[in-house]
């Protein structure tokens, strides 16, 4: 029985619009949830959605990079954070200023038109494929063309680490 | 072989069918082998040797009510249970089990793993925050804790397989192992390579599959004599059965990559044996380990916590980066 | 469109349904008998005596979770030199070393400060 996949393209391309409303339904319960853990929760899908962007987008090795670094490190470190720090939760702030709401429309709405302009303007070149994408050239051109950015990334590691330590000593004396 | 509709879905139904088949049985083996460690029967009952437990267990879990405590987050308390048991099932379609019997070959198969094992560790956190309860807060965070720790010592000691066969391919890994026991990865001394390095790879591995499956000595996110149940104390029916079969799906995963990448696969251990289907080699090979688990968690007490961290900070990780440099340094000057 | 592409859309929405599929006949098959004391929180029979779900904890679990943030982005950082180490030849692993020299020093350091000094 060879039933060929039917209508192969538009499955994938309803997964794609799937994982781009998970990743903007993520974007607004982090923002909007009332309780901590609910704006965590949705970070973490919207960290699983545009790792799911990256994927289908033909970059699995980017979309596994998001799910270690941020679904497994960058939530953690943020949930820990929240958990430590304030642990009286969902204390509701004072209602908004008069100004917030007009003052966040019209933001939004410069912002919207602002990159709506620059698409429309920007003359799009569609660029014949660079490199075949694989991890291997990926490793080839980190470690020759991108050297000195490479190592750059360890003294900026090295600086976060100094800069962790700081932060945890200074809990301890206080 | 030609993608077909119908092959997706039985690859996809084998996978689960197999995570599920296995989570459920291997409870039962763990109680029989609990019971032969500690002199009692175990659960022999229902069925012959008890064979029918899991499936009545699995009956029973299903027909009880899901209470949600009154403090709860509700959406997210039953959210946490499908976030540990799918990811799990997705790993499962990127195993390979043979040559030929492979659901979905991907190319960075073993980062995918891991990037999926990092949404369970996630649901654990959500699990024991959302319920609101004590133990279940404290159990979550030594969980996620300790997950993290033992996270970095088995990506960098993963890396050590990457360097010498130069792909992330689960499948080449083990085509790079082919020829019988001499050849696989936590020993080989010929294939081209004598590297006795290898061997400790195997076992820093090893000690962090034990570990992040959360498996003792290293169960300290359900340390029961101190934290009741752990992050799933609050949960009853099938949000605990999810949990619990999230936990064994772990196991066999862990065991499968360990089969993967440092004892040959489907390799048969003498190639006079190679007659018997690869399959069969797969699956006697993590069963073994899988046994080998169950027994080392009758066996062992349970460590502290601090003794867990420190195991993985002070121990593991500097000796994980110091075998990498050796064995990038061996590769290069052999 | 790769096959790819299109076998890991069939698995992510089967996987996506099936799960779930679990909880709901739980839902539906347990009974839901609700109560105030059956709502309550599991705390060994003492009723939020010790202190609720929200508590502060030692700043070094999140010392900790920094740290696997940094050295999980150093991993991935090294896949991609594994894979292509064969062909880089010495540089490359000159490279490298200079970069996990960098972050073992980090890691020296925090250990010496005894920032993991668990008690």
């Amino acid at each position: 029985m060879n039933v060929p996949l039917p209508n192969a393209d538009h499955l994938v391309g309803i997964v794609f619009l799937i994982m781009i409303g998970l990743t903007i339904t993520g974007g607004v319960i982090a923002c909007n949830a009332n309780r901590l853990v609910r704006a965590v929760a949705g970070l973490v899908v919207c960290f699983v959605g545009v790792a799911g962007l990256y994927y289908f987008l033909n970059s699995p090795f980017i979309a596994m990079m998001q799910m270690l670094i941020y679904v497994g490190a960058v939530a953690v470190t943020i949930s820990f954070a929240i958990m430590f720090a304030a642990p009286e939760e969902s204390k509701k702030h004072g209602p908004p200023g008069t100004l917030a709401g007009p003052f966040g429309l019209i933001t939004a709405g410069l912002l919207f038109g602002g990159f709506t302009l620059l698409a429309l303007k920007t003359d799009w070149q569609v660029h014949a494929k660079i490199n075949d994408g694989s991890v291997e050239t990926m490793g080839k051109l980190l470690l020759t063309e991108y050297a000195m950015v490479f190592e750059l990334i360890s003294i900026v590691l090295l600086t976060a680490i100094i800069g962790a330590l700081i932060i945890a000593r200074r809990g301890r004396s206080s | 072989m030609e993608l077909t509709l119908l092959n997706v879905v039985i690859a996809v139904t084998i996978a689960i069918g197999f995570a599920a088949l296995n989570a459920a049985y291997l409870v039962w083996a763990e109680r029989r082998g609990a019971g032969r460690i500690q002199n009692r029967p175990g659960p022999n009952i229902n069925g012959p040797l008890g064979l029918l437990q899991p499936p009545l267990d699995g009956i029973k879990l299903m027909a009880k009510q899901l209470i949600i405590p009154g403090g709860a987050d509700k959406a997210l308390f039953i959210a946490a249970p499908v976030l540990a048991m799918a990811p799990a099932i997705v790993s499962f379609v990127t195993l390979p089990f043979s040559d030929t019997i492979i659901a979905h070959n991907l190319n960075i198969g073993v980062l995918a793993i891991f990037a999926f094992a990092s949404l369970g560790g996630i649901s654990l956190l959500f699990a024991g925050w959302s319920s609101r309860n004590k133990y279940a807060v404290m159990s979550s965070v030594r969980a996620v804790s300790q997950a993290i720790a033992y996270e970095i010592p088995m990506l960098v000691t993963v890396i050590t397989v990457v360097l010498i066969t130069g792909t992330m391919n689960l499948m080449e890994i083990v085509e790079a192992q082919k020829g019988g026991i001499w050849n696989w990865y936590f020993f080989p001394f010929t294939s081209g390579l004598y590297n006795p390095l290898m061997t400790m790879s195997f076992l820093i591995f090893f000690i962090c599959a034990l570990a992040e499956t959360n498996r003792a000595p290293f169960d300290l996110g359900e340390a029961e004599s101190e934290l009741v149940a752990g992050f799933h104390t609050e949960y009853g029916s099938m949000g605990f059965g999810l949990f619990f079969m999230g936990e064994y799906a772990n196991i066999v995963i862990g065991s499968c990559l360990t089969t993967l990448l440092f004892l040959g696969g489907w390799d048969a251990p003498l190639p006079v044996l190679s007659f018997i289907p690869g399959v069969v080699w797969f699956l006697i090979k993590i069963y073994l380990i899988i046994a080998t688990i169950i027994w080392i968690r009758w066996t062992f007490p349970r460590t502290t916590i601090y003794g867990l961290l420190n195991l993985s900070w002070k121990i593991l990780i500097p000796l994980s980066l110091f075998n990498l440099l050796l064995t990038a340094g061996l590769l290069k000057v052999v | 469109m790769s096959n790819e592409l299109v076998f890991s859309a069939i698995a992510l929405l089967g996987i996506a349904f099936i799960v779930p599929l679990l909880m709901i006949v739980t839902g539906v098959l347990g009974p839901r008998v609700g109560g105030k004391a059956k709502n309550e929180a599991y705390e060994s029979g003492i009723q939020h005596v010790i202190g609720l779900a929200d508590q502060k904890f030692s700043v070094k679990f999140y010392l900790v979770a920094i740290l696997f943030l940094i050295f999980d982005i150093e991993a991935v950082f090294m896949y991609p030199w594994a894979v292509a180490l064969r062909e880089l030849g010495w540089f490359g692993f000159i490279e490298m070393v200079v970069f996990m020299l960098l972050l073992l020093a980090g890691l020296i350091y925090i250990l010496k400060k005894g920032v993991l000094n668990w008690r």
